[in-house]
Protein backbone atom coordinates (compact mmCIF):
# COMPACT_ATOMS: atom_id res chain seq x y z
CA UNK A 1 0.00 0.00 0.00
CA UNK A 2 1.83 3.10 -0.91
CA UNK A 3 2.00 5.91 1.32
CA UNK A 4 0.10 9.00 0.34
CA UNK A 5 1.73 12.81 1.33
CA UNK A 6 -1.33 14.59 -0.29
CA UNK A 7 -4.96 13.40 0.50
CA UNK A 8 -7.07 12.92 -2.43
CA UNK A 9 -10.35 14.52 -0.35
CA UNK A 10 -8.02 17.16 1.16
CA UNK A 11 -6.99 17.99 -2.42
CA UNK A 12 -10.22 17.47 -3.83
CA UNK A 13 -11.98 20.08 -1.69
CA UNK A 14 -9.00 22.99 -2.14
CA UNK A 15 -9.11 22.59 -5.59
CA UNK A 16 -11.30 26.03 -6.21
CA UNK A 17 -8.36 27.68 -4.35
CA UNK A 18 -5.53 25.82 -6.19
CA UNK A 19 -7.50 26.53 -10.25
CA UNK A 20 -9.13 29.27 -9.40
CA UNK A 21 -7.64 31.71 -6.57
CA UNK A 22 -11.18 31.46 -4.75
CA UNK A 23 -10.93 33.97 -1.91
CA UNK A 24 -13.98 35.75 -0.30
CA UNK A 25 -15.71 39.75 -0.64
CA UNK A 26 -17.88 41.06 2.50
CA UNK A 27 -20.89 41.74 1.53
CA UNK A 28 -21.50 44.35 4.23
CA UNK A 29 -18.04 46.34 3.69
CA UNK A 30 -16.93 45.15 0.49
CA UNK A 31 -13.12 43.87 2.12
CA UNK A 32 -11.91 41.22 0.19
CA UNK A 33 -9.87 37.95 1.87
CA UNK A 34 -7.03 35.77 0.24
CA UNK A 35 -6.55 33.66 2.21
CA UNK A 36 -10.33 33.24 2.50
CA UNK A 37 -12.14 34.16 5.47
CA UNK A 38 -16.16 33.09 7.22
CA UNK A 39 -16.47 36.08 9.04
CA UNK A 40 -15.21 39.64 8.17
CA UNK A 41 -13.20 42.38 10.81
CA UNK A 42 -16.07 44.58 10.30
CA UNK A 43 -18.01 41.70 11.99
CA UNK A 44 -19.92 40.40 9.38
CA UNK A 45 -20.35 36.95 8.13
CA UNK A 46 -22.38 37.64 4.82
CA UNK A 47 -19.23 36.94 2.69
CA UNK A 48 -18.92 35.59 -1.35
CA UNK A 49 -16.48 33.82 -3.04
CA UNK A 50 -14.78 35.60 -5.21
CA UNK A 51 -11.87 34.40 -8.07
CA UNK A 52 -9.16 36.29 -8.29
CA UNK A 53 -8.24 34.46 -11.26
CA UNK A 54 -10.78 37.06 -13.05
CA UNK A 55 -8.59 39.97 -12.50
CA UNK A 56 -7.70 41.93 -15.33
CA UNK A 57 -4.37 42.67 -14.12
CA UNK A 58 -1.29 41.10 -11.92
CA UNK A 59 1.90 43.25 -10.88
CA UNK A 60 4.98 41.88 -9.40
CA UNK A 61 5.99 44.03 -6.39
CA UNK A 62 8.72 41.63 -4.98
CA UNK A 63 10.10 37.96 -5.48
CA UNK A 64 12.39 35.80 -4.51
CA UNK A 65 13.90 32.38 -5.71
CA UNK A 66 14.30 29.75 -3.21
CA UNK A 67 17.23 27.10 -3.68
CA UNK A 68 16.46 24.35 -0.38
CA UNK A 69 12.90 23.68 -1.17
CA UNK A 70 10.75 20.85 0.42
CA UNK A 71 10.97 17.35 -0.20
CA UNK A 72 8.44 16.88 -2.88
CA UNK A 73 9.49 19.99 -4.96
CA UNK A 74 13.32 18.85 -5.46
CA UNK A 75 12.99 18.00 -8.93
CA UNK A 76 11.21 21.56 -9.26
CA UNK A 77 14.24 23.63 -7.75
CA UNK A 78 14.49 26.28 -7.67
CA UNK A 79 11.21 27.58 -6.72
CA UNK A 80 10.09 31.51 -7.66
CA UNK A 81 7.89 33.64 -5.65
CA UNK A 82 6.60 36.58 -5.54
CA UNK A 83 4.38 39.17 -4.07
CA UNK A 84 1.64 40.27 -6.51
CA UNK A 85 -1.18 42.19 -6.91
CA UNK A 86 -4.35 41.31 -8.22
CA UNK A 87 -6.56 44.17 -9.52
CA UNK A 88 -9.76 43.29 -9.08
CA UNK A 89 -12.58 44.15 -11.87
CA UNK A 90 -14.01 46.73 -8.87
CA UNK A 91 -10.81 48.65 -8.48
CA UNK A 92 -9.63 46.75 -5.39
CA UNK A 93 -6.84 45.34 -5.31
CA UNK A 94 -4.83 42.57 -2.92
CA UNK A 95 -1.50 41.31 -2.30
CA UNK A 96 -0.93 37.31 -2.69
CA UNK A 97 2.17 35.22 -2.55
CA UNK A 98 1.96 33.16 -5.33
CA UNK A 99 4.57 30.87 -7.30
CA UNK A 100 6.31 32.22 -10.36
CA UNK A 101 7.55 30.54 -13.54
CA UNK A 102 9.09 30.83 -17.02
CA UNK A 103 11.92 33.09 -16.16
CA UNK A 104 13.69 33.16 -19.81
CA UNK A 105 17.25 34.78 -18.30
CA UNK A 106 18.70 35.50 -14.43
CA UNK A 107 18.57 39.57 -16.14
CA UNK A 108 14.77 38.77 -16.71
CA UNK A 109 14.61 37.99 -13.37
CA UNK A 110 16.52 40.88 -11.93
CA UNK A 111 14.64 43.24 -13.22
CA UNK A 112 10.80 41.72 -13.09
CA UNK A 113 9.37 43.94 -10.10
CA UNK A 114 6.88 46.22 -11.17
CA UNK A 115 6.16 44.16 -14.64
CA UNK A 116 2.89 42.70 -15.56
CA UNK A 117 2.37 38.59 -14.66
CA UNK A 118 -0.53 36.67 -16.27
CA UNK A 119 -1.62 33.48 -13.92
CA UNK A 120 -0.69 30.21 -16.26
CA UNK A 121 -2.47 26.55 -15.04
CA UNK A 122 0.69 24.25 -14.08
CA UNK A 123 2.00 20.98 -12.20
CA UNK A 124 3.02 22.29 -8.70
CA UNK A 125 4.24 18.74 -7.58
CA UNK A 126 4.32 14.69 -7.79
CA UNK A 127 3.54 13.29 -4.59
CA UNK A 128 5.88 10.19 -5.05
CA UNK A 129 5.41 7.67 -7.44
CA UNK A 130 1.82 6.12 -6.80
CA UNK A 131 0.28 9.56 -5.18
CA UNK A 132 -1.48 12.27 -6.96
CA UNK A 133 -0.16 14.70 -9.64
CA UNK A 134 -1.35 18.51 -8.06
CA UNK A 135 -1.78 21.11 -10.10
CA UNK A 136 -2.10 24.59 -9.37
CA UNK A 137 -1.97 28.24 -10.73
CA UNK A 138 1.61 29.91 -11.43
CA UNK A 139 2.39 33.44 -12.75
CA UNK A 140 5.20 34.36 -15.70
CA UNK A 141 5.54 37.66 -17.03
CA UNK A 142 2.90 38.77 -19.33
CA UNK A 143 3.67 37.62 -22.99
CA UNK A 144 7.09 35.95 -22.48
CA UNK A 145 7.27 32.96 -24.35
CA UNK A 146 8.53 29.45 -23.43
CA UNK B 1 10.62 42.24 46.12
CA UNK B 2 7.01 42.34 44.24
CA UNK B 3 7.60 39.05 42.24
CA UNK B 4 5.21 36.25 42.77
CA UNK B 5 6.95 33.96 40.47
CA UNK B 6 10.64 33.06 40.12
CA UNK B 7 13.32 31.24 38.45
CA UNK B 8 13.87 28.44 40.29
CA UNK B 9 16.49 26.96 38.26
CA UNK B 10 17.69 26.60 34.36
CA UNK B 11 19.36 23.88 32.37
CA UNK B 12 20.13 24.09 28.73
CA UNK B 13 21.61 21.23 26.63
CA UNK B 14 24.20 22.46 24.06
CA UNK B 15 21.86 22.25 20.50
CA UNK B 16 23.60 20.40 18.09
CA UNK B 17 23.47 16.86 16.28
CA UNK B 18 22.86 14.54 19.03
CA UNK B 19 21.75 11.56 17.01
CA UNK B 20 21.97 8.91 19.30
CA UNK B 21 19.35 11.05 21.86
CA UNK B 22 15.86 11.05 21.30
CA UNK B 23 13.46 13.36 22.06
CA UNK B 24 12.51 12.25 25.18
CA UNK B 25 16.45 11.77 26.13
CA UNK B 26 17.07 15.06 25.46
CA UNK B 27 14.12 16.79 27.22
CA UNK B 28 14.60 14.39 30.09
CA UNK B 29 18.23 15.40 30.63
CA UNK B 30 17.56 19.05 31.42
CA UNK B 31 14.51 18.55 33.43
CA UNK B 32 16.44 16.40 35.58
CA UNK B 33 19.41 18.27 35.81
CA UNK B 34 17.20 21.74 36.52
CA UNK B 35 15.54 19.45 39.05
CA UNK B 36 18.34 18.83 41.10
CA UNK B 37 19.50 22.52 40.31
CA UNK B 38 16.02 23.30 41.75
CA UNK B 39 17.39 20.89 45.36
CA UNK B 40 14.98 18.46 43.69
CA UNK B 41 11.42 20.03 44.64
CA UNK B 42 8.62 17.97 43.95
CA UNK B 43 7.60 19.23 40.80
CA UNK B 44 3.24 20.15 40.55
CA UNK B 45 2.95 20.04 36.96
CA UNK B 46 4.93 20.03 33.71
CA UNK B 47 4.83 22.04 30.71
CA UNK B 48 6.49 21.19 27.38
CA UNK B 49 7.25 23.25 24.51
CA UNK B 50 7.82 21.03 21.28
CA UNK B 51 6.55 22.53 17.80
CA UNK B 52 7.11 19.34 15.78
CA UNK B 53 7.67 16.46 18.05
CA UNK B 54 4.75 14.42 16.16
CA UNK B 55 6.49 14.85 12.96
CA UNK B 56 9.92 14.09 14.14
CA UNK B 57 9.41 11.11 17.37
CA UNK B 58 5.65 9.82 15.36
CA UNK B 59 4.33 10.69 18.90
CA UNK B 60 0.76 12.37 20.23
CA UNK B 61 0.60 12.60 23.87
CA UNK B 62 5.03 12.84 24.05
CA UNK B 63 4.65 15.59 27.55
CA UNK B 64 2.77 11.72 28.80
CA UNK B 65 5.10 9.52 27.87
CA UNK B 66 7.90 12.18 28.97
CA UNK B 67 7.13 11.97 32.54
CA UNK B 68 6.29 8.34 32.42
CA UNK B 69 10.10 8.08 31.14
CA UNK B 70 11.24 10.67 33.71
CA UNK B 71 9.04 8.14 36.72
CA UNK B 72 6.71 11.39 37.34
CA UNK B 73 3.81 9.11 37.35
CA UNK B 74 1.25 11.34 39.15
CA UNK B 75 2.52 14.77 38.00
CA UNK B 76 -0.19 16.50 35.68
CA UNK B 77 1.33 17.68 32.11
CA UNK B 78 0.53 18.95 29.09
CA UNK B 79 2.03 20.39 25.60
CA UNK B 80 1.63 23.96 24.62
CA UNK B 81 1.97 24.71 21.21
CA UNK B 82 1.94 28.75 19.13
CA UNK B 83 3.67 28.04 16.21
CA UNK B 84 7.83 27.55 17.31
CA UNK B 85 6.88 30.58 20.44
CA UNK B 86 8.24 27.92 23.03
CA UNK B 87 7.64 30.98 25.54
CA UNK B 88 4.04 30.23 25.22
CA UNK B 89 4.63 27.25 27.30
CA UNK B 90 6.39 29.40 30.11
CA UNK B 91 3.71 31.55 29.69
CA UNK B 92 0.93 29.06 30.67
CA UNK B 93 3.85 27.85 33.86
CA UNK B 94 3.89 31.23 34.94
CA UNK B 95 -0.16 31.48 35.04
CA UNK B 96 0.02 28.49 37.03
CA UNK B 97 2.43 29.31 39.75
CA UNK B 98 0.58 32.78 39.88
CA UNK B 99 -2.99 30.20 40.41
CA UNK B 100 -0.85 28.40 43.32
CA UNK B 101 0.97 25.74 41.81
CA UNK B 102 4.62 25.42 44.11
CA UNK B 103 6.77 24.55 41.54
CA UNK B 104 6.03 23.91 38.07
CA UNK B 105 8.79 22.63 35.29
CA UNK B 106 8.63 24.43 31.44
CA UNK B 107 10.56 22.10 29.31
CA UNK B 108 11.74 22.44 25.81
CA UNK B 109 12.67 19.91 23.38
CA UNK B 110 13.02 19.62 19.37
CA UNK B 111 14.50 17.04 17.18
CA UNK B 112 15.47 19.05 14.01
CA UNK B 113 18.75 17.15 12.91
CA UNK B 114 17.29 13.48 12.44
CA UNK B 115 15.95 15.31 9.06
CA UNK B 116 17.54 15.51 5.90
CA UNK B 117 17.21 18.73 4.41
CA UNK B 118 14.79 18.65 2.22
CA UNK B 119 12.43 16.90 4.76
CA UNK B 120 13.37 19.50 7.43
CA UNK B 121 12.28 22.02 4.84
CA UNK B 122 9.12 20.51 4.34
CA UNK B 123 8.62 19.92 8.15
CA UNK B 124 9.47 23.57 8.48
CA UNK B 125 6.53 25.08 5.85
CA UNK B 126 3.84 23.58 8.30
CA UNK B 127 4.76 27.17 10.12
CA UNK B 128 3.33 28.45 6.87
CA UNK B 129 -0.35 28.42 5.86
CA UNK B 130 -0.96 25.21 4.30
CA UNK B 131 -3.31 25.35 1.55
CA UNK B 132 -2.07 28.86 0.31
CA UNK B 133 1.52 28.66 1.05
CA UNK B 134 2.88 25.58 2.05
CA UNK B 135 1.11 23.77 -1.19
CA UNK B 136 3.24 25.66 -3.57
CA UNK B 137 6.58 25.31 -1.43
CA UNK B 138 6.28 28.33 0.64
CA UNK B 139 9.00 28.34 3.97
CA UNK B 140 9.40 30.72 6.62
CA UNK B 141 12.64 31.59 4.74
CA UNK B 142 10.21 32.92 1.44
CA UNK B 143 8.38 35.43 3.91
CA UNK B 144 12.14 36.39 5.66
CA UNK B 145 13.59 37.12 1.88
CA UNK B 146 10.34 39.33 1.06
CA UNK B 147 10.62 41.38 4.73
CA UNK B 148 14.52 41.60 3.60
CA UNK B 149 14.22 42.48 -0.15
CA UNK B 150 11.70 45.24 1.17
CA UNK B 151 13.64 47.01 4.10
CA UNK B 152 16.54 47.34 1.74
CA UNK B 153 14.50 48.87 -0.75
CA UNK B 154 12.75 51.02 1.47
CA UNK B 155 15.69 52.22 3.49
CA UNK B 156 18.33 51.93 1.17
CA UNK B 157 20.42 49.46 2.72
CA UNK B 158 22.85 46.68 0.98
CA UNK B 159 22.96 42.84 1.79
CA UNK B 160 26.48 43.59 3.48
CA UNK B 161 24.18 46.11 6.25
CA UNK B 162 22.03 42.80 6.70
CA UNK B 163 24.99 40.71 6.83
CA UNK B 164 25.97 42.99 10.54
CA UNK B 165 23.30 41.38 12.60
CA UNK B 166 25.04 38.04 12.04
CA UNK B 167 28.62 39.09 12.03
CA UNK B 168 27.71 40.61 15.34
CA UNK B 169 25.80 37.33 16.55
CA UNK B 170 28.85 35.35 15.86
CA UNK B 171 31.21 37.91 17.88
CA UNK B 172 28.97 37.22 20.68
CA UNK B 173 28.82 33.54 20.84
CA UNK B 174 32.63 32.76 20.22
CA UNK B 175 32.67 32.97 24.08
CA UNK B 176 29.50 31.16 24.87
CA UNK B 177 29.81 27.76 25.72
CA UNK B 178 26.41 26.88 25.01
CA UNK B 179 26.38 28.00 21.30
CA UNK B 180 26.10 25.59 18.68
CA UNK B 181 28.05 27.71 16.15
CA UNK B 182 30.67 29.83 18.48
CA UNK B 183 33.02 30.78 15.19
CA UNK B 184 33.78 33.80 14.42
CA UNK B 185 32.74 34.57 11.31
CA UNK B 186 33.93 38.18 8.90
CA UNK B 187 31.46 39.49 6.71
CA UNK B 188 33.83 38.01 3.60
CA UNK B 189 32.35 34.85 4.93
CA UNK B 190 28.70 35.88 5.09
CA UNK B 191 29.02 37.44 1.89
CA UNK B 192 30.33 33.77 0.42
CA UNK B 193 28.32 31.79 1.54
CA UNK B 194 25.72 30.22 -0.32
CA UNK B 195 22.09 31.87 -1.54
CA UNK B 196 19.19 30.28 0.32
CA UNK B 197 16.52 32.66 -1.18
CA UNK B 198 17.46 35.72 -2.30
CA UNK B 199 18.84 37.89 -0.73
CA UNK B 200 19.28 36.00 2.41
CA UNK B 201 22.17 33.70 2.90
CA UNK B 202 23.05 30.84 4.78
CA UNK B 203 24.50 32.88 7.68
CA UNK B 204 21.12 34.87 7.80
CA UNK B 205 18.67 31.70 8.84
CA UNK B 206 19.41 30.05 12.44
CA UNK B 207 20.87 26.22 11.84
CA UNK B 208 18.26 23.97 12.71
CA UNK B 209 19.76 21.95 15.37
CA UNK B 210 18.42 19.06 17.90
CA UNK B 211 18.38 20.21 21.80
CA UNK B 212 16.76 21.13 24.63
CA UNK B 213 16.16 23.51 27.37
CA UNK B 214 14.33 23.53 30.35
CA UNK B 215 13.13 26.07 33.05
CA UNK B 216 11.48 25.78 36.63
CA UNK B 217 9.32 28.45 37.76
CA UNK B 218 8.27 28.63 41.96
CA UNK B 219 6.54 30.60 44.32
CA UNK B 220 9.76 30.28 46.38
CA UNK B 221 12.51 32.56 45.49
CA UNK B 222 15.81 30.53 45.20
CA UNK B 223 19.05 31.58 46.77
CA UNK B 224 20.91 30.60 43.74
CA UNK B 225 18.75 32.06 40.71
CA UNK B 226 18.10 35.29 42.15
CA UNK B 227 15.48 36.17 39.51
CA UNK B 228 12.21 37.09 39.32
CA UNK B 229 9.59 36.96 36.48
CA UNK B 230 8.05 40.48 36.49
CA UNK B 231 5.93 40.11 33.08
CA UNK B 232 4.82 37.67 30.85
CA UNK B 233 2.65 38.85 28.19
CA UNK B 234 1.74 37.37 24.50
CA UNK B 235 0.63 39.70 21.21
CA UNK B 236 -0.64 38.44 18.46
CA UNK B 237 -1.05 39.14 14.70
CA UNK B 238 -2.91 36.70 13.11
CA UNK B 239 -2.87 38.40 9.42
CA UNK B 240 -1.12 36.65 6.72
CA UNK B 241 2.43 38.55 5.03
CA UNK B 242 0.44 39.05 2.20
CA UNK B 243 -2.43 41.16 3.60
CA UNK B 244 -0.22 43.67 5.72
CA UNK B 245 0.63 47.17 4.68
CA UNK B 246 4.09 47.58 6.04
CA UNK B 247 6.11 43.96 5.66
CA UNK B 248 8.89 45.91 6.96
CA UNK B 249 7.59 46.09 10.15
CA UNK B 250 7.09 43.53 12.86
CA UNK B 251 3.22 43.93 14.29
CA UNK B 252 3.60 41.54 17.56
CA UNK B 253 6.69 42.82 18.80
CA UNK B 254 5.81 46.17 18.15
CA UNK B 255 3.84 46.41 21.35
CA UNK B 256 6.72 45.54 23.30
CA UNK B 257 7.80 49.27 23.44
CA UNK B 258 5.53 49.77 26.58
CA UNK B 259 7.32 46.78 28.07
CA UNK B 260 10.49 48.66 27.53
CA UNK B 261 9.34 52.36 28.66
CA UNK B 262 7.74 50.17 31.99
CA UNK B 263 10.38 48.01 32.73
CA UNK B 264 13.69 49.75 31.09
CA UNK B 265 15.47 46.95 30.21
CA UNK B 266 18.57 46.94 29.52
CA UNK B 267 19.95 43.09 28.38
CA UNK B 268 17.71 41.87 25.89
CA UNK B 269 17.70 38.53 24.11
CA UNK B 270 15.82 38.39 21.04
CA UNK B 271 14.14 35.51 18.27
CA UNK B 272 16.42 36.19 15.61
CA UNK B 273 15.52 32.76 13.66
CA UNK B 274 16.38 35.25 10.05
CA UNK B 275 18.70 38.10 10.24
CA UNK B 276 15.71 40.71 9.65
CA UNK B 277 14.04 39.29 12.00
CA UNK B 278 16.60 40.27 14.69
CA UNK B 279 17.04 44.09 12.94
CA UNK B 280 13.21 44.37 12.87
CA UNK B 281 13.08 43.42 16.30
CA UNK B 282 15.91 46.08 17.38
CA UNK B 283 13.31 48.99 15.54
CA UNK B 284 9.86 47.14 16.83
CA UNK B 285 11.30 47.44 20.31
CA UNK B 286 12.15 51.27 19.91
CA UNK B 287 15.77 50.07 20.35
CA UNK B 288 16.89 51.68 17.01
CA UNK B 289 14.65 54.72 15.15
CA UNK B 290 13.02 53.17 12.31
CA UNK B 291 15.46 51.94 9.06
CA UNK B 292 18.67 52.48 11.49
CA UNK B 293 19.02 49.12 13.08
CA UNK B 294 21.80 48.17 10.63
CA UNK B 295 23.36 51.34 10.72
CA UNK B 296 23.73 51.43 14.37
CA UNK B 297 24.81 47.64 14.56
CA UNK B 298 27.43 48.90 12.23
CA UNK B 299 28.35 51.99 14.41
CA UNK B 300 28.96 49.24 17.63
CA UNK B 301 25.62 49.58 18.98
CA UNK B 302 23.94 46.86 21.12
CA UNK B 303 27.12 45.04 22.50
CA UNK B 304 29.01 44.43 25.34
CA UNK B 305 29.84 48.40 26.71
CA UNK B 306 26.63 49.61 25.79
CA UNK B 307 24.10 50.74 27.97
CA UNK B 308 21.67 48.33 26.35
CA UNK B 309 23.18 44.83 25.08
CA UNK B 310 21.05 42.80 22.73
CA UNK B 311 21.70 38.49 22.16
CA UNK B 312 24.78 38.50 24.31
CA UNK B 313 24.42 34.67 23.73
CA UNK B 314 24.70 35.32 19.78
CA UNK B 315 20.90 34.51 19.41
CA UNK B 316 19.01 31.83 17.69
CA UNK B 317 21.56 32.56 14.84
CA UNK B 318 24.09 31.00 16.89
CA UNK B 319 22.20 29.36 19.50
CA UNK B 320 20.71 26.95 16.69
CA UNK B 321 17.39 26.65 15.97
CA UNK B 322 15.30 24.36 17.77
CA UNK B 323 11.73 25.14 17.17
CA UNK B 324 9.75 24.76 20.42
CA UNK B 325 12.85 24.98 22.32
CA UNK B 326 14.37 28.40 21.11
CA UNK B 327 12.33 30.57 23.34
CA UNK B 328 13.53 28.67 26.52
CA UNK B 329 17.03 29.05 25.41
CA UNK B 330 16.68 32.61 24.88
CA UNK B 331 15.30 32.97 28.61
CA UNK B 332 17.75 30.42 29.97
CA UNK B 333 21.12 33.07 28.69
CA UNK B 334 19.23 35.89 29.63
CA UNK B 335 19.00 34.24 33.29
CA UNK B 336 22.50 33.95 33.12
CA UNK B 337 23.65 37.24 31.94
CA UNK B 338 21.40 38.98 34.83
CA UNK B 339 23.65 36.83 36.82
CA UNK B 340 26.59 37.78 35.54
CA UNK B 341 27.52 34.08 34.75
CA UNK B 342 30.78 33.71 32.39
CA UNK B 343 31.35 34.79 29.94
CA UNK B 344 28.56 37.29 30.28
CA UNK B 345 30.08 38.90 33.25
CA UNK B 346 31.70 41.28 30.84
CA UNK B 347 28.47 42.87 30.45
CA UNK B 348 29.21 44.10 34.17
CA UNK B 349 25.69 44.22 36.36
CA UNK B 350 22.15 44.35 35.13
CA UNK B 351 19.10 44.10 36.68
CA UNK B 352 16.40 43.68 34.21
CA UNK B 353 16.27 41.75 30.95
CA UNK B 354 13.52 41.39 28.60
CA UNK B 355 13.43 38.03 26.43
CA UNK B 356 10.94 38.11 23.03
CA UNK B 357 10.41 35.07 21.23
CA UNK B 358 8.43 34.56 18.21
CA UNK B 359 6.07 32.25 16.79
CA UNK B 360 5.77 31.65 12.85
CA UNK B 361 6.80 35.11 11.05
CA UNK B 362 5.41 37.91 13.46
CA UNK B 363 2.64 36.09 13.99
CA UNK B 364 2.74 35.72 17.62
CA UNK B 365 5.24 36.91 19.83
CA UNK B 366 5.88 36.34 23.11
CA UNK B 367 7.65 39.06 26.05
CA UNK B 368 9.64 38.11 29.40
CA UNK B 369 10.26 40.52 31.64
CA UNK B 370 12.97 39.10 34.74
CA UNK B 371 14.69 41.03 37.34
CA UNK B 372 17.53 40.07 39.21
CA UNK B 373 16.85 40.36 43.38
CA UNK B 374 19.23 40.78 45.52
Amino acid sequence: MPELGVLPPRYWRNVRYYYRLEGTRCKTCGRIYYPPRIRCVCGSSDMENISLLLSPKFVLECHTTLHSVPVEFEKFKPLGFGLVRAYLPDGQSIRIIAPLTDFLSRDEYEDASGRELEPTFRVVMRDRTYGLVCYGTKFRIRHSRV
Amino acid sequence: MSQRVFVKAVAVKQAGRHYSKSAADLAGEVLLEAAMKAGNVDLDYVVVSSTFVELSERQAAFCSYLCEYLSLEDVPCLRVEAGDAGLAALGVAYRLVDAGFRNVAVVGVEKLADFTTTMLNKVLSCLCNSTFESYYGVVPTVQAAFMTRLYMERFGYRYDDIAMWSVRMHEHAAENPYAFMRRKLTLQDILSSEVVAEPIRLFDVAPPADGAACVILSRDPSPDFRIGVDHVSQVSHNVSLNLRDDLTRLYTVEKGRDLVEHYKPTLFEVSDKYSILGILTLEALGLAPRGQAPKLLRDGCFTYGDKRCVNLSGGLKCLGYTGGASGLYLFAMLVLELLGERPFDRAGAHDVGLVVDMGCVDRTALMVVLRRFS
